[in-house]
């Protein structure tokens, strides 16, 4: 073991490959960091080029990458609400509200501060107990995945402290999004309602930045006109870097509970790190004191959330490594690559390439330490990016968006559904829902699915689906753990009972003014459910359980709310006043504009377009004609730049037009 | 009419010569699936080859979703110049199109240009599995109907319809348990989750001695582990692999296919890439585009009576 770790330092310490590792690490951070690119994308665009290295530098490269893209992640949800991948769905809940407080840094620091911390710690559990947790995770099965789903699911209650029907409401619209396509394990083609493109489902790409993105866009940019993207200015410093640290340092509780989360999750292979990240980040919020600031902006709650997310990527490779079985879909392109350099996983790993093994596990480790060094110095040039005027800068967004939620599939449709997943965001966000729970939903739906649906079948040869679903012991212990979280509300208000003061305050009636949302949401679901029930009519048995349970739950709930709505309403506004609505509407109008115009004209010649009627929009009507011009060429410019650097250095797909290629 | 005539050959005359001089642009590889799968891997492996024997570069492109259904639907759609290729998969452009009913596209629009290499599916226990060979798992699975699982990669696709056909012809009941894919599969297996499952050649390798292969489905013995007996061996007809390949849109010139099959043919055949593939526990062929569309018609025949029958 520890001459293995030696022969690995070989390689790592050797200058030409610590700078590919450094290099690696930086493009990660930079694939993780835009939304819609992923680790694996970056991995998969490298692997070509390890063929012309030295396997061990190769990998090492490899690792840089993968470690510094589960950071990477962290730095748009921080800036600008979207988390680069979904495994840092969770680090938006208090990052962003800490960027809108002028303390962008702050979570900058405590992100890559948390990302090394967690896989650091990852790495000595790897190194020491390969082999034992690569057992653990063969014991997950279709019973432990249905539960491990449903205990995710009892988040919500904390996640939505306070608000628990409205969080089930948005939860169950999640559950049913995720089953829109083909059915994983049955086959059947659901709700699609006869568009062949659909039967790929939904993507979480495209979802997540529309649902996390586009709101803040339309609500604070279009709307508001607020000037520059967070609410106060960064100033970066040395100062905030270690205050931040040693703030961390004195949480040990939190880090370490928070990367074992992490290391735990990432073992079970398939469940990744969105999981991860949203699970520690709940326990973070449920078990520290003083939780109220949670959700508020705290350094703790970015830590949560980043710790566990670094350290599933370690985790992941253990059943990588060991059984040749990757944990997650950036594991499977190293497992690709490890098999193109002819190493077979499993036992050859070990005893054959133990020093090229090792040198990749090394490179983990040493990768964690780049992102820190990386990401703590790159804070000050990425905090002062949400300075930028918010004219220039939301335009640059915006194509962002676009291009993310099409790279990741080569697909139109996924940009359309982003786009409609920002109106539903926005409309949600108006009227008091939180966004966390259908996110989850839409995340943990295959999970469950699967789960029920395999456990049904192995269930039914056995002889008894109930014996089956709760009788095995990690089974039992998923059970406790989802009752006990199910249950926490009330001792929460068990708690808040014996200090009166704190929370009742909030629940004041804000009038009779607007929108009966409660109503509005009752018949929704009523409708929604309607829907489902009437076109999932001829599926298989096991195609369809799972949708049927959820469309029954949605009128269930719909039932509810409506009822509540006729004696406790709730009443909200969609808007804040008459010029905010047709700021907002223009906006939505404005890029349905561009979404149609780019099949047509390609992305190029579109965003040129697009760039200069927003930026214009967001400035003083009347222009001289020397500002117009210079608005021409930052449009021209802008949308340029960023075609060659995705199209040419990154090579990522972009749209393409019937126009211009 | 002299000048429509020479008007019709000047429009004519550069896609005549077009197919001559191809390719002279960029080449689209598309892929059905995420970064990082297997089709993925493969092109990767064989995008450098590519680009030094045609001169031009690669551009690969993922259009994942549907089990590979909308990369292939987008593919039919494209201009058949040869200039947009897609990896393909048999049996997946054969079933996708029987079992659903509009899976965006046909089979037939789809022509195939080489398939480079086959990995039969054969019948996996563990090691320590109270079935030694087939004939005890068959006779197990006589006297309780049912009772036995059997993992396979998903729902119509190779796996399971080599499952039907094996019931069928053995006059079993087992219980089919389809997985998200072939990874979660042989995690199933592994953690005791199935009872025994379909695996490829290129899928057992990995776990060693910690698996035990029944029969392999294919008609001689395997070149990966010529000791393991065939289903036919043992009285059964079943044949199943899975085949990769390349194609391109419908319509496309013939000598634009000759020209894309002959530098994937070379580059199949040889000797590193064949030895490669068999460390990996993958068959390596070089099956020309003729051969190609022959097997996909004969397994259109094979199979859309089976689906027929346990689809609806």
């Amino acid at each position: 073991m520890l001459d293995g770790l030696i022969a690995g330092a070989g390689h790592i310490f050797v200058p030409g490959n610590l700078l590919f590792l450094f290099a690696g690490t930086a493009l990660g951070i930079v694939f993780g960091a835009i939304p819609g690119l992923t680790a694996t994308m970056g991995l998969a665009l490298l692997v070509p080029f390890t063929f012309s290295m030295e396997p061990a530098s190769g990998l090492i490269m490899l690792a840089g990458i993968y470690v510094g893209a589960m950071y990477g992640d962290s730095v748009p949800a921080i800036l600008i609400n979207t988390p680069g991948t979904p495994a840092a769905i969770a680090t938006t809940f208090d990052g962003y509200p800490l960027a809108q407080k002028g303390m962008a840094q702050h979570a900058l620091v405590a992100a890559a501060f948390a990302s090394c911390f967690g896989s650091l710690l990852a790495f000595a559990v790897l190194a020491g107990a390969a082999e034992a947790l690569a057992e653990m995770s063969l014991v997950f099965g279709p019973a432990e995945y249905f539960w491990l789903g449903i205990f995710g699911l009892t988040i919500i209650s904390v996640l939505s402290s306070g608000n628990l029907i409205k969080g089930f409401v948005t939860a169950t619209i999640g559950l049913l999004l995720s089953t829109v396509g083909m059915a994983t394990l049955a086959g059947d083609v659901r709700l699609t309602f006869g568009h062949p493109e659909l039967q790929g489902g939904i993507g979480l790409a495209g979802a997540l930045i529309g649902f996390f993105c586009l709101p803040e866009i339309l609500s604070n940019v279009i709307g508001r006109r607020r000037d520059t993207f967070a609410g106060e200015q960064v100033k970066p410093s040395l100062g905030i870097i270690t205050s931040t640290v040693i703030d961390l340092l004195k949480r040990p509780v939190l880090m370490v509970r928070s990367a074992l989360i992490g290391l735990v999750v990432g073992i079970a292979p398939g469940a990744g790190g969105n999981i991860a990240s949203m699970v520690s980040y709940s326990e973070a919020r449920r078990w520290e004191r003083d939780n109220h600031e949670f959700g508020q902006g705290t350094t703790r709650g970015v830590a949560a959330s980043e710790a566990a997310n670094s350290a599933m990527a370690p985790g992941s490779m253990i059943p990588l490594l060991t059984l040749g079985i990757p944990g997650s879909p950036p594991a499977a392109v190293i497992l690709g690559a490890l098999m193109l350099h002819g190493m077979q996983p499993g036992n050859d790993l070990f005893a054959i390439y133990a020093d090229v093994t090792y040198a990749f596990i090394g490179a983990l480790a040493i990768a964690s330490i780049a992102v820190l060094i990386l990401g703590t110095l790159g804070s000050f040039v990425y905090a002062r990016i949400i300075n930028i005027r918010s004219s220039a800068l939301a335009p640059v967004i915006l194509l962002m968006t676009v291009m993310g939620s099409y790279a990741i599939r080569n697909n139109m449709l996924d940009v359309w559904v982003m786009l409609i997943f920002g109106i539903i965001g926005f409309a949600l966000h108006r009227l008091n829902y939180q966004p966390a729970p259908l996110v989850l939903g839409f995340i943990l739906g295959p999970y469950i699915e699967n789960g029920l649906v395999q456990s049904m079948m192995i269930g039914g040869a056995s002889g008894s689906v109930l014996t089956y679903m709760t009788t095995r012991p990690i089974s039992l212990i998923l059970i406790a753990l989802c009752l006990i979280s199910a249950l926490w509300p009330l001792v929460v208000s068990h708690r808040q009972r014996a200090t009166p003061d704190s929370g009742k305050a909030v629940a004041t009636e804000s009038g009779k003014t607007g929108v009966n949302t409660d109503c509005v949401m009752g018949i929704t679901m009523l409708v929604l459910s309607a829907i489902v029930f009437f076109s999932t009519r001829e599926l298989s048995r096991f195609g369809g359980i799972f949708i049927h349970y959820c469309a029954a739950v949605a009128a269930l709930l719909g039932i509810m709310i409506l009822i509540k709505s006729q004696w406790r309403a709730d009443y909200q506004t969609l808007f804040d006043s008459s010029v905010e609505r047709s700021r907002v509407l223009t906006g939505v109008v404005v890029i349905a504009g561009y979404l149609v115009l780019v099949p047509i004209t390609g992305f190029l010649a579109a965003s040129v377009v697009f760039y200069f009627i927003v930026h214009t929009m967001l400035h003083q009507r009347n222009a001289s004609r020397a500002a117009l011009l210079a608005r021409v060429a930052i449009a021209v410019g802008v949308s340029t730049g960023m075609y060659l650097l995705f199209q040419e250095v990154l090579h990522v797909p972009l749209p393409r037009g019937t126009l211009f290629g | 009419m002299k000048k429509s005539i020479t008007l019709l050959l000047g429009l004519l005359l550069p896609l005549i010569g077009s197919a001559a001089d191809f390719p002279e642009r960029d080449i689209t590889y598309q892929i059905t699936f995420s970064p990082g799968g297997g089709s993925d891997i493969r092109a990767r492996a064989q995008q450098p080859m590519l680009e030094e024997k045609l001169g031009v570069k690669m551009q690969i492109q993922y259009k994942p979703g549907g089990g590979g259904s909308l990369g292939w639907a987008n593919m039919v759609k494209q201009k058949p110049d040869g200039y947009f290729m897609s990896g393909i998969n048999i049996p997946h452009i054969i079933l996708q199109p029987l079992a659903r009913d509009n899976a965006g596209y046909e089979t037939a629009q789809i022509e195939p240009v080489v398939l480079f290499q086959q990995i039969p599916f054969g019948l996996t226990v563990m090691a320590d599995s109270p079935f030694q060979t087939l004939e005890d798992l068959v006779a197990y699975a006589k006297e309780n109907p049912g009772a036995i699982t059997v993992g396979g990669s998903g729902s119509w696709d190779a796996t399971h319809i080599a499952h039907l056909q094996f019931e069928k012809l053995a006059g079993i009941k087992m219980t089919y348990i389809p997985h998200k894919g072939g990874k979660p599969k042989q995690t199933a297996l592994l953690g005791g989750h199935t009872m025994a499952s379909w695996f490829g050649t290129s899928e057992w390798l990995p776990h060693g001695d910690k698996v035990r292969n029944l029969a392999v489905a294919t008609q001689e013995p395997v070149e990966t582990n010529p000791d393991l007996p065939t289903f036919k061996s043992k009285g059964y007809e079943l044949y199943s692999s899975v085949y990769h390949g390349v194609g391109v849109p419908q319509g496309t010139p013939a000598d634009v296919i000759g020209k894309l099959q002959d530098t994937f043919v070379e580059i199949a055949s040889s000797e590193d890439v064949r030895a490669q593939k068999l460390k990996s526990g993958i068959i390596p062929i070089a099956m020309p585009a003729a051969e190609a569309k022959a097997l996909i018609n004969d397994r259109i025949d094979a199979w859309a009576p089976i689906v027929k029958e346990f689809a609806k």
